[in-house]
């Protein structure tokens, strides 16, 4: 990682959080360690919690039980105004009467930052998140995109302790959110700032964070780090939440094993583990070839790279095989 | 495990509390000026010395009495039905026209809307009278032999009250209409549908919810009408509301003022409940956005088209028509009016201007309206931005207080506020008749200010606290500013309904203190004169620039 010569992140640590609204359980004893500076990401369907997180955090609700900790101290006694903490909002939450230049002043203005100060800040601020040209601007002229940029810079001119971000490219087209997550990434990490962010979207978890959080039903189900989250997963939920998986049963253990390396034909039979299957159907998808077989009366899904150019027809039987080194052994159904 | 008590959270869990106090101010202004009064006029309808229901068995008896209620009845369903089917042309037309032709066809629409409602009827009597500009026209063509009578009977009161109310179904059935989706109706026609199908079976049932939305209003508001049928009707054409207003002035029988209230308010809420409850949540679920607004980009049109079309331009002359007449007949050298004007004077204005009771009377409406419009401009603000943070049966029972100004008829109101009134000196002066419109101004202002607030993001006010704003900064920094082209055109539609309205001010104050409407209504009832006809322009002129003014604030807003 690069280094961090002033890191403006702080440690957050949460200890046995408990939300609860009208009888219905969002969190159950909640605990969770982000380190300064980490690109932290909940990701969860909608319901499992994840949101809510961030709204305790923020202080826009309060606790049932728990505690919240920033860099030690426990925010429960400061309120939302004095915490600290940026936010970027799912629809950016922009002030509608306000340019882009007093967009990003307000926070500062409440903070009574002098105003060649204020003016050299927001100026910073805007370059960062490149729109110094359109500070003269409404919310209203600017892109889905802009927009985005504008909350990005907003939240982080008044040097936040922690960044959090609600789904900010939820609204946003794909080709968008592609060069966004890839510049959110590199300011915080120029910043150091310590990061949560929320997203229902697996790939956007993989690619952006450091660390993250799998949730399901106000519960961790599990958190690591891309990596490690996606080739050792915990559990059936947590292998296919983040991609495509095949699960079987191999030699008395609970395993399963990603599409991409599932072999069929010709390589199948250099693997280390070789079964016959029959070919059920085939897609063709630009760069690789999604096959379904049957294999020992059970479905198994492959993709094969369209480097790869053996034929195969629909019915047709052939050798199905995997590495023993591709095999995701799970620790619990 | 300790419990958290966050006191920035236990702001926003408090957010029912917080509502509740800041809509405590209105409600109690309303309960004050407006429920009590009101029930106190109700309890007087029960307060016969010959037995709680007398007053309400006379109503029902008494030949004339039945008579009026029967003929109220039929005047607001002709009138609702004719406003709907005037309404349908001009709609199509605002449709199926290009964005900037349905733009003018709507300013088109809104500018009788706005004008004053006595001056347009002023000036339909101008046009319609027995030696009126429409039967000169006609004589004059030889169509006609003898003035025909379109005024002083059933087809003034008609003509006079549907001009009125038509706009409140032209604005929901346009949005109707762009809610409907061509592919829908290119599909019916791939499907064998031909113009009459079509229409029977796609256009009605999809624009009816606009349409019902609208006639709703327009069937309530006839309801309680005075000014119209007072002035362009007959006899035979006496409704309830100038009943309660003669057995008050003229009869002094508070009983029988209270039941005839009773029995018009029964039937106004019916009305209102009945559309409200039942009618709107069956059609609200049709309501869709078209992805392709019909009439957008329509290439052709068929004879049906065609036919609609020549119907809506001929509807927007009618709507236009007494606006526009008035302007040439004001500037007629001649003391008797007809048509076309001769001679061109400026005499009517130089006696408008020589006259002090018209300049008394104009700053009259001002003063009177500088209580109306800053009181019902805040009320009416707090109202809705304490309701915003309210929820349950509790706000919505709010939310239906806010509005029932506007339901319940003005008169009913008017005699209500005078018996209350009254012993503590207020009915002369200006402040009985403010208070007294702010009270029907509130609910426009309300209704402008809570439309707005709907659109306004909870995010906003949370994103600016997470910036370091504190509640008043939130106030005064986000929520106002937002909601101020709102609050501003509520405050327009406020000084409009103050500077419009007769019935209270017929009321609630006294010669001295009378208003311009008051004394042009007072006019109008003994003859049509040339001099009313320079008032009507004057007005007309204010209205249109406050019109535009309003246009302009918010174009330069948005």
């Amino acid at each position: 990682m690069m280094d961090r010569p002033e890191s403006l992140g702080q440690p957050v640590q949460i200890r046995g959080l408990e939300k609860s609204y009208g009888g219905t359980r969002i969190l159950q004893s909640l605990s969770l360690d982000i380190p300064a500076g980490c690109f932290c990401t909940l990701l969860g369907a909608s319901g499992s919690g994840k949101s809510t997180i961030l709204k305790l955090i923020a202080g826009f609700e309060t606790p049932d039980g728990g505690e919240i900790l920033v860099q030690g101290q426990d925010l429960s006694r400061v309120p939302v105004h004095r915490r600290q903490i940026g936010m970027v909002f799912q629809n950016y939450a922009l002030f509608p009467h306000m340019s882009v230049h007093e967009n990003v002043a307000f926070g500062l203005k409440m903070r009574r930052i002098p105003r060649a100060e204020r003016e050299s800040r927001v100026g910073e601020a805007l370059e960062m998140v490149g729109l110094k040209e359109f500070g003269h601007r409404y919310p209203r002229d600017l892109s889905g995109g802009q927009q985005q940029r504008v909350a990005l810079a907003r939240a982080l001119v008044i040097r936040p302790r922690i960044l959090l971000m609600d789904e900010p490219l939820g609204a946003l087209d794909r080709g968008l959110r592609q060069g966004l997550q890839q510049q959110i990434r590199d300011i915080q990490q120029r910043l150091g700032m310590t990061t949560v962010f929320v997203t229902h979207d697996q790939e956007e978890a993989l690619q952006m964070s450091d660390m993250i959080v799998l949730m399901r039903g106000g519960q961790i189900e599990q958190l690591g780090s891309p990596r490690e989250i996606y080739s050792q997963p915990k559990n059936r939920f947590v292998a296919r939440f983040l991609d495509d998986c095949n699960f079987m049963s191999l030699q008395n253990r609970n395993v399963s094993i990603r599409p991409q390396h599932v072999r069929v034909g010709s390589s199948a039979h250099v693997a280390d583990h070789v079964m016959s299957g029959r070919v059920e159907s085939m897609i063709f998808l630009g760069t690789y070839r999604r096959i379904s077989l049957t294999v020992a009366g059970e479905t198994m899904t492959a993709r094969l790279s369209s480097e790869n150019m053996e034929e195969f027809v629909v019915g047709q039987d052939t050798p199905v095989g995997f590495m023993e080194s591709d095999v995701m052994p799970l620790e619990e159904i | 495990m300790k419990p958290l008590a966050l006191p920035s959270g236990s702001r926003w869990s408090a957010a029912h509390l917080c509502g509740l106090s800041v809509v405590l101010v209105p409600t109690c202004f309303l309960a004050v000026l407006f429920i009590w009064p009101v029930l106190r006029l109700l309890a007087l309808g029960f307060g016969d010395e010959a037995g709680p229901f007398h007053s309400y068995l006379r109503v029902f008896t008494v030949p004339a009495y039945r008579e009026a209620i029967l003929t109220t009845f039929e005047i607001a369903i002709a009138v609702t039905v004719l406003s709907v089917m005037l309404a349908y042309p001009v709609a199509y037309l605002m449709a199926t026209v290009s964005p900037r032709m349905a733009r003018l066809i709507g300013i088109g629409v809104l500018l009788p809307f706005w004008t004053s409602a006595l001056v347009r009827t002023t000036a339909w009597i101008m046009l319609l009278e027995r030696y009126g500009i429409l039967n000169s026209v006609l004589m004059r063509a030889h169509l006609i032999r003898h003035p025909v009578a379109f005024v002083y009977n059933m087809s003034g009161v008609l003509i006079g009250m549907s001009h009125v109310l038509m706009p409140f179904v032209v604005f929901p059935l346009y949005t109707a209409f762009r809610g409907l989706d061509r592919n829908l109706v290119q599909a019916a026609m791939l499907l064998g549908a031909g113009p009459l199908t079509l229409c029977r079976k796609i256009f009605i049932p999809l624009t009816a919810p606009g349409a019902l939305a609208g006639a709703n209003i327009v069937f309530m508001s006839a309801l309680g009408y005075y000014i119209t049928p007072a002035l362009m009707g007959g006899p035979a054409q006496t409704m309830v509301s100038q009943l309660i207003s003669f057995n008050v002035s003229e009869q002094l029988d508070w009983g029988m003022a209270g039941a005839l209230s009773g029995v018009m308010l029964v039937l106004t809420l019916a009305a209102f409940f009945l559309c409200r409850g039942v009618l709107e949540k069956r059609l609200k679920r049709r309501v869709v956005t078209a992805a392709r607004p019909y009439g957008e980009g329509l290439s052709g049109r068929s004879g049906a088209g065609w036919g609609m079309v020549i119907a809506g331009c001929a509807v927007m002359v009618f709507l236009l028509a007494p606006i526009v007449i008035v302007f040439p007949m004001s500037v007629s050298a001649s003391p008797i009016l007809m048509f076309p004007p001769h001679g061109l004077s400026f005499r009517w204005y130089h006696e408008l201007l020589s006259r002090p009771q018209w300049a008394g009377a104009f700053f009259n409406s001002l003063k009177v309206a500088l209580i109306a419009v800053p009181v019902a401009t805040v009320l009416g603000t707090l109202a809705a931005i304490g309701l915003a943070r309210m929820k349950g049966t509790f706000a919505q029972i709010l939310e239906g207080l806010f509005i029932l100004p506007m339901v319940v008829p003005a008169i009913i109101l008017a005699v209500g506020l005078y018996y209350q009134l009254t012993p503590l000196g207020l009915t002369r002066g200006y402040w009985g008749l403010g208070l007294g419109q702010a009270v029907i101004a509130m609910p426009f202002v309300f209704l402008t200010v809570q439309a707005t607030l709907r659109g306004f993001s909870r995010d906003l006010e949370l994103a600016a606290m997470s910036l370091g704003a504190g509640w008043f900064s939130v106030m005064g920094r986000i929520v106002l500013p937002a909601l101020m082209p709102a609050i501003v055109s509520g405050a327009i539609f406020a000084f409009i309904t103050s500077f419009d309205d007769v019935i209270l001010a017929l009321f609630l104050t006294d010669v001295r203190a009378r208003t311009l409407s008051r004394l042009i209504y007072e006019n109008v009832l003994q003859d049509v004169s040339p001099t009313i006809t320079a008032v009507a322009v004057l007005v007309i002129v204010l209205t249109l620039g406050l019109l535009l003014s309003s246009l302009l604030f918010q174009r330069e807003k948005s």
